[in-house]
């Protein structure tokens, strides 16, 4: 039986892997606005 | 959003661009693992970094800008997925269907979904410890709440997909 300490370390791994080599968009942050952004 | 206080993730850098070149994937994973869905993720990702460029005068005087990225993304990723959900569901009732919901052969993507079932809090903290390598401290900073009850909904969460999944639960954080 695996500790899902460990599962779950694995899947984070395997998450940052599958983005790690992500292309950054550009933001165009020039033109574009966000309206109403709430956190 | 007031910056998260004790947070020592990552330091501050000067400069939007820089920030924004550094903390996109790891943001984009954050919020990937939170909501399930790319294209959601990206759109929430962006708007975030977009919103701290809006804003940069203040959030870039934050000692760890990206605390606050992080705490933007990880509120609006459970929030949409929730809205989704309940979209999805209404669909599938009126077309008299089930929502089978595994994912098969894929153990991983098995126990991010198990953990976006989890309550709100409880996910967030999964994802911001395992993901980013936080302490519980760390991400209660992030998330504004205290290192006590972040250790709640850690615990809870472990045991939960300990539950579902026949794992073994250690209380070793």
């Amino acid at each position: 039986m695996t500790d899902v300490d460990e599962r779950l370390r694995h899947a984070a791994s395997t998450l940052r892997d599958q983005f790690g080599d992500e292309p950054i968009p550009d933001l165009g942050t020039e033109s574009r606005g966000v309206v109403g952004f709430e956190v | 959003v007031d910056e998260p206080e004790g947070v020592v993730l990552i330091p501050a850098r000067t400069g939007f661009d820089r920030f924004y070149q550094d903390q996109y994937r790891q943001v984009l994973t954050l919020a990937f693992a939170l909501c399930g869905n790319r294209e959601t993720a990206e759109d929430l990702t962006q708007d975030a970094f977009v919103a701290a460029h809006q804003d940069w005068q203040r959030i870039g005087g934050y000692e760890v800008p990206g605390a606050w990225a992080r705490r933007a993304v990880a509120n609006r990723a459970i929030s949409k997925r929730r809205r989704a959900l309940s979209e999805t569901r209404a669909l599938l009732r009126l077309g008299g269907r089930r929502d089978g919901g595994a994912t098969p052969g894929d153990p991983d993507a098995a126990l991010w979904k198990a953990v976006r079932q989890l309550p709100r809090r409880q996910a967030q903290v999964v994802a911001l410890i395992y993901l980013e390598d936080l302490s519980v401290a760390e991400a209660a900073a992030i998330l504004g709440c205290s290192e006590g009850t972040a250790k709640t909904h850690l615990r809870r969460a472990k045991q939960a997909l300990s539950k579902q999944f026949g794992a073994d639960y250690q209380e070793d954080r």
